[in-house]
Order: structure tokens, then C-alpha cells, then sequence
């Protein structure tokens, strides 16, 4: 359902009704974003009030002929991004799981048979945060490994290795889950 | 595999996570509302600007502080009702020692909220107190009753008659509570006040303005209330941008005045004279008037003093002020140039309301210098709830302005505690 404009005014009036409304409207998609990137759900609210808190304090800076929601979506990322480098966000350049060309020669483990949303949730939650990061701009997000680098302070050749080990890394432990439901 | 094979497994891999779960949502927990809610108050209250309150409020807050102001004040007259019971405090009770004649009962009203029950008619109980031959227990009696349980207390049986019995008073006349009468006076007194007025806009930065008032101040123990009447004298400049043309130099050229031809050298030698070109131009001049306005002004403030002291008090003090515009003192510009012509005087400063609230904060200090006199020295902050000007230009911000009042105050004492 599409937010009523009066919304956004009753926000830069700081109402907090509207506020809340505003809130009500995108806390539930933006707590599974901001999920896919910490470590789990209390850390992920955390940086959904937090980013909450930065949307009404400069929504009145937000201008409306653009999308409310991208707008919303990119505080989220940026607040969600924030808290891993203060957590100190390490890009791996090694491969410690040793699967990069393994998995190259195997079988693509999702070609035959779809998984469940939990299990694909579970098997980002496990990838190292610089791999999940990377992940998630690139495949949810639609950033280019450009936007990446600069979003991240790395080089575009980092963002390239860090989402090709995740997709690795995501494929074995799918690989895994195959294996362990037909058995 | 081939790279492209690759490319496709991986765009695949991409898809199937963002197809399952691209649209998902998770409903998050009550308590992250509450706690966006807290901080936004924190926030919201740490950058707290008086002209981001709405206009109601802003006249709901004075209002609530004169409530509060009252409230706090009747409830610190409810809590001077002295009760006669104090530990330890000696209590004189001449005239409550009571008997009947029927039954020789006794019936002592020691407190305001206790009696000696009537089921110990003929026991009173006493401090012991040796008697001693220029003091009678019947005289201690009717002097002295220790209410303190702690000192050392006996129980004495004798009949009632023995007791003096002086102008007996119902027993609920000594129960009624007795008010403290708080000291009363009356103030009246003269003060000039200079007071910069701040517009918040870059184009005017402050103006003086000067009040002179009559003050009255009615004082209740610490605190009083403050009203009077005052005029308050007030310049601005009065900015207008004036239009005219006038016939003005735009350019000039040259001419060919004459020639000339030399045997001597090549060509001609020309004599050229320079001329002016002249067209009627628009010009614009600013133009700027001394303006004076007075305002009759009627404050209304509720003041507590902090410290009481003989030779001088300090006190807290906040209300509303109205002031009304009585007089408009406005100068017509007066433009004259030669040969040129008037097309028009725009005046750029805004009409002044008529009518102006503000809310007043002040500190006051007092200084008895005399026995009914003393001097007064007041800082106030005055901020004007609507703009004192109309128009949305200069001025149309709610200013506020940071005086020194000072004045003369004289001291009719009502009440004979009062200092």
C-alpha cells in the first residue's frame, strides 16, 4: 500500500504520529535488509532504530521527487554498514575455506532443486561479514563493484575476490544442505 | 568451465537468493518504537528552540508557569498551618482543662488532633517535676504538659477538683488549626528600562529601545505579583528604495572638428573633439528615515524571591506583557535632484502590528537602602510571541530582547511582619 504524502510533511512537522506511521510502514522490510547484514535480530534492530532515528531527524532534507524508499533503503545500508566497521569489518584476501577452484568444477548445488527462504537466510548469516556485505550490495542492492569499492573504501579488484568467495562459500554450504536432506 | 558458464551459474546463484529472498520482511519487536520514540524526545529536547514551538503552546507556557506558580504558592500557604503538636515542644494550656459537674471527669485537649480519651476520668498524666515550695504541681499543670514520650513520664491520680479551672473553652475551638498570617505589603515604584531588540535577520541586526513604567508589586510572603503600565519608546529605520530618471552621460564619440594638411608629412592631420552622449536613465536610490513608535505596555508577572535577606533579595520572576502601538512617528522621505524626476518611492519597511504579546523572564535584585525604599536592578529577556512587524521581511521573526531594568520602589507594609 502506497504511503500517504501527508505522511512525509506530518514527519518534517515532526509529528509523532506520523512518525510512527512512517515507521510501521517500513520497519518490517527494512529490519530483513538490515538482517542480512548483522549478525542477528537484536544487532539488526539496533541499527533499524538507529537508522530510524537519522530518517525523521533529516527527512526534511529527503526531496520528494524521488523514491521515499530508496531513500530509507540507502540510511539502512549506510547504518547497517557503519556498525560492522565499528565492529572492524575485515575483507579476507585469503581463502580460508579453500574453495575457490574446488566449486568452480562441481555441480551448481541449486540447479536442481530450489531451497527454502530460511535456508538461504541461514547460509548468508554464516558467510564472514566482508564476504556478506559485498554479497548484499552486489546481488540485493544492484551495486556495481565500483560503487562497492567506494561505499566500502576498498578497490573494485577486493570487491570482485570477496563476492567471488561468498558465492563459493555459499554454494558449499548449499551443497551441504542438499547432501544432508537426501541422506 | 568455461567463463561464460561460470558468468551463468553465478547470475543463477545471484537470482535464486534474490528471488527467495529479496521481498521478505520480519515484524520487528514492540520495544524498537519505543526506544526510536525515547531517543527522538532525547533529541528533540537537547535541540529545543523556543521558535520551533508552536504558536498555541507558546502562549500555553506562561500561562502554565503563572498555574504552576500559583498551585506551588497555595501549597506552601496549606503547609504553614502550624500544628500545636510538636516532640518535645511545650505546650501552654491555660484555659483546656475542663470538668463537669456531674462527674468529675477531667478532659485535657493537650494537642490539635489529640484529646485525652474520656475513659480516664481522673488520670492525667504528668512530667515528674519535684514540687517545690514557689511551684505547686497544680501550677505546673497549668503551665507545662511535655508531650515527648521519651522524658521520663508518671501517672498521678488526684480528683478533678483540685485543678484550676480559668475561662473554660469548648473543646473544638482549641482544634481549630492555626494559620500562620504570611507578611503582606504593597510596592509601588518608577523604572527606566533600555533593552536591545534582537531580529534574527541578517539585515537588521539590533535596536535600542527605552521603557519607562510605573510599577505595582503586591508581595505575599516570598512571593508577589508584578503589574503596571509603561511606555516604551522605540526607533527603526524606515528603509525605502526610491525610483527616478534623469538625463545621464551613457557614452560619447568623436568627431571631425577640422583637418588639416602639412607639406611636410604624409596624409591629413585630423582635429577631433569628443562628445558626450546624454539619454534619460533609471536610477534607484535608497532612502532611509528615522522611525519612532510608542508603545503603551501592561505587564503581568508572578515573581518568587530566591533569597529574602534584610538589605536585599533576589527573586525570580516570569509573565506576559501586551503592548499596544500608540503612536506612529514616521518621517516622508524627501528626495529632490536637480532635473531629475520622481517615478516612484517603494517603501521597503513593514507596517508594525498593532498588538504585540510577549513572554518575560527576568532576575531581579533588590536593595533596601531605606526603610521603605529600594532599589531595583533587573535583568529581563522579553521574547515577542508574533512578529512585531507584518510583512515576512525584516523583522517578521519573533525578535526577542535582553534589557536592564532599573528603578525606585517604594514599600507600603499591609502587614506589620512584613519588612
Amino acid at each position: 500500500m502506497p504511503l500517504d504524502p501527508s505522511v512525509i510533511e506530518g514527519c518534517i512537522k515532526k509529528k509523532r504520529k506520523a512518525q510512527y506511521m512512517l515507521y510501521q510502514h517500513f520497519a518490517t522490510p527494512m529490519l530483513f535488509l538490515c538482517m542480512r547484514y548483522c549478525r542477528n535480530r537484536e544487532e539488526a534492530e539496533d541499527v533499524v532504530q538507529e537508522a530510524f532515528i537519522k530518517i525523521f531527524q533529516k527527512i526534511s532534507t529527503f526531496r520528494q521527487s524521488g523514491s521515499l524508499e530508496g531513500w530509507i533503503r540507502r540510511i539502512m545500508i549506510n547504518q547497517a554498514i557503519n556498525h560492522l566497521k565499528a565492529r572492524k569489518l575485515v575483507f579476507l584476501d585469503t581463502d580460508p575455506y579453500q574453495l575457490g577452484s574446488r566449486f568452480a568444477e562441481e555441480k551448481p548445488a541449486e540447479q536442481e532443486q530450489p531451497f527454502k527462504p530460511e535456508v538461504l537466510q541461514k547460509a548468508i548469516h554464516e558467510l564472514p561479514a566482508g564476504y556478506k556485505v559485498v554479497f548484499n550490495l552486489y546481488v540485493f542492492e544492484g551495486y556495481s563493484h565500483k560503487e562497492i569499492a567506494d561505499e566500502l573504501s576498498i578497490s573494485e579488484n577486493t570487491s570482485k575476490s570477496q563476492l567471488s568467495r561468498a558465492r563459493s562459500y555459499l554454494r558449499k554450504v548449499l551443497s551441504e544442505q542438499k547432501n544432508k536432506s537426501n541422506r | 568451465m568455461s567463463e561464460e558458464k561460470i558468468h551463468r551459474e553465478d547470475e543463477r546463484l545471484d537470482n535464486m537468493f534474490r528471488d527467495s529472498l529479496g521481498e521478505m520482511r520480519v515484524e520487528p519487536s514492540a520495544g524498537v518504537w519505543n526506544k526510536v520514540k525515547r531517543s527522538l524526545f532525547r533529541s528533540e529536547l537537547l535541540r529545543f528552540n523556543f521558535v520551533n514551538v508552536r504558536k498555541a503552546y507558546r502562549a500555553v507556557i506562561p500561562a502554565a508557569l503563572l498555574v504552576i506558580g500559583a498551585v506551588l504558592y497555595f501549597g506552601l500557604l496549606e503547609g504553614d498551618v502550624v500544628s500545636q503538636q510538636q516532640p518535645g515542644e511545650k505546650v501552654v494550656i491555660p484555659n483546656q482543662v475542663q470538668s463537669t459537674p456531674e462527674e468529675p471527669t477531667i478532659t485535657i485537649a493537650p494537642a490539635v488532633t489529640e484529646t485525652i480519651p474520656e475513659e480516664f476520668p481522673t488520670i492525667i498524666v504528668l512530667p515528674v517535676v519535684e514540687p517545690t515550695p514557689e511551684r505547686s504541681i497544680s501550677e505546673d499543670l497549668n503551665t507545662l504538659i511535655c508531650l515527648d514520650p521519651e522524658i521520663n513520664m508518671t501517672s498521678l491520680s488526684f480528683p478533678a477538683s483540685i485543678l484550676p479551672v480559668a475561662n473554660p473553652v469548648p473543646a473544638e475551638t482549641s482544634q481549630e488549626p492555626v494559620r500562620k498570617q504570611r507578611p503582606q505589603s504593597f510596592d509601588i515604584g518608577l523604572n527606566i528600562t533600555p533593552d536591545m531588540v534582537f531580529y534574527r535577520n541578517p539585515s537588521s541586526s539590533f535596536k535600542y529601545n527605552y521603557t519607562f513604567d510605573a510599577g505595582t508589586k503586591y508581595n505575599i510572603g516570598r512571593f508577589y505579583l508584578q503589574s503596571g503600565l509603561g511606555a516604551t519608546y522605540s526607533t527603526a529605520i524606515g528603509d525605502y528604495a526610491i525610483s527616478y530618471r534623469k538625463n545621464d552621460s551613457i557614452g560619447y564619440y568623436y568627431i571631425i572638428s577640422s583637418y588639416s594638411v602639412d607639406p611636410g608629412e604624409p596624409g591629413v592631420q585630423l582635429e577631433t573633439k569628443q562628445v558626450t552622449v546624454y539619454d534619460s536613465v533609471n536610477y534607484f536610490y535608497d532612502y532611509s528615515t528615522k522611525n519612532r513608535y510608542l508603545y503603551l505596555q501592561i505587564p503581568l508577572n508572578f515573581g518568587y524571591r530566591i533569597i529574602d535577606k534584610p538589605r536585599w533579595r533576589l527573586s525570580v520572576e516570569a509573565g506576559l506583557l501586551y503592548a499596544y502601538l500608540i503612536s506612529i512617528t514616521e518621517p516622508t522621505p524627501s528626495f529632490y535632484m536637480s532635473e531629475a524626476r520622481i517615478l516612484d518611492i517603494a517603501r521597503r519597511t513593514p507596517e508594525r502590528n498593532r498588538h504585540t504579546l510577549g513572554f518575560t523572564g527576568s532576575i531581579s535584585v533588590e536593595y533596601q537602602f531605606a526603610r521603605n525604599f529600594y532599589l531595583l536592578i533587573e535583568p529581563t529577556f522579553k521574547y515577542y510571541m508574533q512578529a512585531i512587524e507584518e510583512s515576512s521581511s525584516i523583522g517578521s521573526k519573533q525578535p526577542y530582547s535582553i534589557g536592564l531594568r532599573a528603578g525606585i520602589w517604594y514599600r507600603l507594609n499591609i502587614n506589620p511582619k512584613s519588612r
